[in-house]
């Protein structure tokens, strides 16, 4: 063995490397180390040294870093005051950064604020973990209702089961009124008593336990409190739905705190509707209530599952049911979100923060030739490398922390901003907020910090000292490729907004498959359908309507299925469930839907009434024969022929195919009212339509909408996420060009004597120009090559998730290319064309 | 604990140096080693006189005050074979040094009166 060479375990060198400042201390103590080391190593031998040894550095840390502490304090107020005066000094590279930097980190606490409400969804529930919700595979998968009597069933059956609730709605809207006020009210909800001690609603007012013992009780949500009793104390106050049954407040919930997959404005009692309505429910075929359970803890879901997978079989329900269930707390990504959105958004927040950084990174560096007679002397006054990038991480630290202040004044400024954008109503969490500012300074500005830091502090005292230090060509490389992977984001980011917009249009254009423009949709209450025949005649001689038609299901979207279907050749074993609606005569003619074959529902045939049916293309499918007009149709021991064929039309969500579609007659009257109008004259149409509802209809209320509002409702979560994604991509573009405009007015003051010789040559003003954007129209040629096929790629996988999607095309990728290109030379030009216009006489004279 | 004393350099300024306990005790071990005062003697020494073990944190910390203040001088030695072929770091007592001691005695004396030493011994 050597003995010049160390013995010390090279971990333990590293300790002391990183502790020990000064080279001279540093020597010293491994010194010392190896010394005492090898002297143990004789009397006790190499283990229990080894262990003694490392007692010993542990034993020395404290002294290390007081001694490290006390010495450096001296620095600091020196590094501050140079820190101060360079920012004084390059306002304008200051102000870029700093702000690049807080826009930037807004940006991202704005996300991560809308993720974490996203994840939030039921979370509040104590017992989430344990509860599930039971769906029920058939030929459709994932059905979310269930037989009415399968909570209790698997209460009683399975002892894992410890409580079960159902959930339950009307299926039209209630009129409820207190006093001279009345209101539809639509979130209308009915729950079993349990449906408490499961789930965790707050209660304002009111026992959770004794809400729902009697069986007329009602439970209001905060606003409904505020809405009916605005200065009353709601307990105990009488409210009467649909002008008949009167429901005693029992209690209020803050449903408003908490994001819940389960909203509601009221809730009443399952027992209501038993009373109310008999023993509808008892059926094991119907699936129509929402069924929830509440595990043992401790009980495996997996092995729970498989035992009750065949409940509703057993009982005599769908042979091919088969019962899964369903963790409460994935219920909100599952039915109504995409996890995909939040990971899309935090890629996005991601890229911005980088470009972010990088912009610091490129202007550091490129102002570095500014700052490298300082570095110079303090090597020579006996700095070390590792003090310089102490002080550089330091300023990128300062630069970091105020742009977090910044950042934070932002989005406290912008939240009521951003929640329009995205709909939602998200609050600024302060324990959540304080770590994460404190967790982006300090990363952004050890991201930002550690390149500069190092490049810097690498300068050779003597050479820098000795002439003046011009950035190297291999900096600049690293700077061009720096911008380059900006414009790269940029574009992808340009790209993501153009395809969501794309698609959104898609959906728009391709239509309904029906004329959805002009059509007024009233919702009619229960008990006033009676009033639909007399009121339809009523309006049908003006020349203010062209059409009036209602349908059971309202329209645009519908999710009503049947089962139990047959035909002539149809497999009998075969369970098929299809949708279906119930309409009224005219409701072909007054939506304008295309008939394919046969004739539409006609009061000439009186048979129509009870004994026809119109189906959809996609049903002639299903039936698989080449026309089906006169074909007999089987449901249950009734019967009808089918009289007519028409066009596909959209009434589900556009990520789903169309479905096979049933209509048959509704003779008792609509629950949902269509009237077209003439597109001229809108309001005196409606005021003809009011008037005569109220003159006929009394007692309801006249509440009316548009069936286009309805139906580009249904775009709203992607139009916010469209709107959303493009103001963070704007927002990059931004900074991108913050960080190019500093660059390239560094590009035109680094290159201001060789512009003034080129003019003095003969060389033209454009030329220059040329000259001095050639250099970043490169970086954003080369930033389009990586970003078209990940951007193709990324994209095209979003969009397979819809059943009708556009495609990306050529011109989009071409378009996002170009936008990002024109922005950038934008952003040089001024730099560009002011360092090309200005008198070579000056330039020459320059420095 | 502090003790504060003066001592008068070469342009007659009096200037205040401040010894703590650890730097007064790891100043005598110097004095003590003589010509052989160097890092890992000096935590010997300093270990038997206060009968407990110093880690090589505890006395860097003092040392390099001193050498600060200019109480001690510091200088490096040809390498050692024993070190991995490192020079050891050695220390010599300064005149300021040695005055500081003697000052810090004088007001050890007068601060420990014989009634004191009476009751504590």
């Amino acid at each position: 063995m050597n003995p010049n060479k160390d013995t010390l375990p090279l971990l333990g060198k590293a300790v002391l490397w990183f502790f020990l400042d000064e080279d001279d201390d540093y020597y010293q103590a491994i010194g010392d180390f190896e010394e005492a080391y090898r002297e143990r190593v004789k009397i006790k031998g190499p283990a229990i040294a080894k262990l003694w040894f490392w007692f010993l550095l542990f034993k020395s840390l404290p002294g290390f870093i007081l001694d490290h502490l006390y010495w450096r304090g001296v620095m600091i107020k020196n590094y501050l005051k140079i820190a101060w005066r360079n920012i004084k000094r390059q306002k304008g590279y200051s102000f870029i950064n700093i702000t690049g930097l807080a826009v930037g980190i807004a940006c991202c606490l704005f996300i991560t604020l809308w993720v974490l409400d996203e994840l939030s969804f039921d979370r509040f529930h104590k017992d989430v973990d344990n509860i599930y919700q039971v769906l029920i595979h058939t030929d459709v998968p994932n059905n979310s209702t269930s037989p009415a009597l399968l909570a209790s069933t698997i209460k009683e059956e399975f002892p894992e089961i410890v409580e079960a609730a159902r959930f339950h709605w009307f299926f039209q809207d209630a009129l409820i009124s207190y006093e001279n006020k009345s209101f539809y009210e639509r979130r209308m909800r009915l729950v079993d008593p349990s449906f408490f001690s499961m789930f965790s609603f707050p209660f304002l007012r009111g026992n959770p336990d004794t809400a729902f013992k009697e069986p007329y009780s009602i439970v209001l949500s905060k606003e409904a409190a505020e809405k009916y009793f605005p200065d009353e104390d709601p307990i105990s106050k009488v409210l009467t739905m649909n002008q008949e049954h009167e429901l005693t407040v029992t209690g209020v919930i803050d449903n408003k705190l908490n994001n819940s997959t389960l909203p509601f404005d009221m809730l009443m009692p399952m027992e209501f509707r038993v009373l109310t309505e008999g023993d509808w429910y008892t059926a094991w075929g119907n699936f129509f209530v929402y069924t929830f359970a509440k595990l043992r803890d401790g009980t495996s879901p997996e092995a729970l599952n498989a035992k009750i997978a065949d409940v509703v079989q057993r009982h005599g329900g769908r042979k091919d049911s088969v019962l899964a269930l369903l963790p409460f707390g994935e219920r909100y990504f599952f039915f109504y979100s995409e996890k995909m959105y939040i990971y899309i958004f935090l890629t996005v927040a991601v890229f911005i923060l980088l470009i972010a950084c990088f912009n610091f990174m490129n202007l550091s560096t490129a102002r570095s030739a500014k700052r490298a007679k300082e570095i110079g002397m303090r090597k020579i006054v006996g700095a070390f490398r590792k003090h310089i990038v102490y002080q550089f991480l330091g300023e990128s630290l300062f630069f970091s922390l105020t742009a977090v202040i910044l950042a934070l004044v932002l989005v406290a400024l912008l939240l009521p901003l951003f929640n329009t954008l995205t709909g939602k109503e998200i609050f600024l969490n302060h324990s959540f907020i304080l770590p994460a500012s404190i967790g982006l300074a300090l990363f952004t500005g050890l991201a930002a910090g550690s390149y500069p830091a190092l490049f810097l502090s690498a300068f050779q005292p003597v050479k820098v000292l000795k002439g003046k230090l011009k950035s190297g060509t291999k900096s600049s490389v690293l700077r061009k490729s720096l911008v380059a992977v900006q414009f790269t984001l940029s574009i992808l980011l340009i790209i993501g907004m153009f395809v969501v917009y794309k698609q959104i249009d898609y959906f728009q254009s391709i239509g309904t498959g029906y004329d959805k423009d002009h059509i007024v949709s009233i919702p009619m209450g229960r008990g006033s359908e009676k009033y639909f025949h007399a009121f339809k005649n009523e309006l049908q001689g003006d020349t203010r309507i062209l059409g009036v038609t209602g349908t059971a299901a309202a329209l645009p979207y519908f999710n009503w299925h049947q089962s139990g279907f047959h035909w002539k050749g149809k497999d009998p074993n075969k369970q098929i469930s299809v949708s279906y609606n119930a309409v009224d005569y005219d409701f072909v003619e007054t939506l304008k839907i295309k008939i394919i074959d046969g004739r539409s529902f006609s009061k000439e045939f009186a048979s129509d009434e009870s004994e026809s049916f119109l189906v959809n293309k996609e049903m002639v499918k299903l039936m698989g024969k080449e026309s089906v007009v006169g074909e007999t149709l089987m449901h249950m021991d009734e019967q009808g022929i089918i009289i007519g064929v028409i066009e596909n039309f959209h009434f589900q969500s556009f990520r789903n195919q169309i479905e096979p579609l049933i209509l048959q007659l509704l003779p008792r009257g609509v629950d949902n009212l269509l009237i077209r109008i003439p597109p001229e004259n809108v309001s005196s149409s409606i005021k003809l339509i009011e008037e005569t509802w109220q003159r006929m209809i009394p007692g309801y209320p006249f509440e009316y909408s548009f069936l286009d509002d309805d139906f580009d409702r249904s775009f709203r979560t992607m139009e916010r996420t469209g709107r959303v994604l493009n103001s963070f991509a704007i927002l990059a573009v931004i900074i991108s060009c913050l960080g190019l405009f500093g660059l390239a007015s560094f590009a035109a003051e680094e290159r201001t004597k060789e512009i003034g010789i080129r003019k003095v040559l003969g060389s033209s003003a454009s030329g220059i120009v040329l000259l001095l954007t050639k250099d970043f129209s490169r970086c954003i040629l080369y930033a389009t090559l990586i970003a078209w096929p990940l951007g193709y790629l990324v994209m095209n996988s979003w969009l397979s998730n819809f059943a009708y999607r556009t495609k990306i095309g050529f011109s989009i990728l071409i378009f996002s290319s170009a936008l990002a290109l024109f922005i950038a030379l934008l952003t040089i030009s001024y730099q560009s064309i002011k360092a090309a216009l200005a008198n070579p006489v000056d330039s020459l004279r320059y420095e | 604990m502090y003790v504060s004393i003066f001592h008068t350099n070469e342009t007659g300024d009096s200037e205040m140096i401040l010894l703590s306990r650890s730097e007064e005790i790891v100043l005598l071990a110097i004095w003590k080693l003589k010509d052989n005062a160097y890092g890992v003697s000096i935590r010997e020494q300093v270990s038997k006189d206060t009968g407990h073990k110093w880690s090589f944190g505890a006395i860097y910390k003092p040392l390099k005050k001193l050498v600060h203040n200019a109480s001690v001088e510091k200088k490096s030695s040809q390498p050692f074979a024993e070190r991995g072929g490192r020079s050891k770091y050695m220390y010599t007592l300064t005149p300021a040094g040695k005055e500081a001691l003697r000052e810090i005695r004088k007001i050890y004396n007068a601060v420990w009166t014989k009634e004191c030493k009476i009751a504590f011994d």
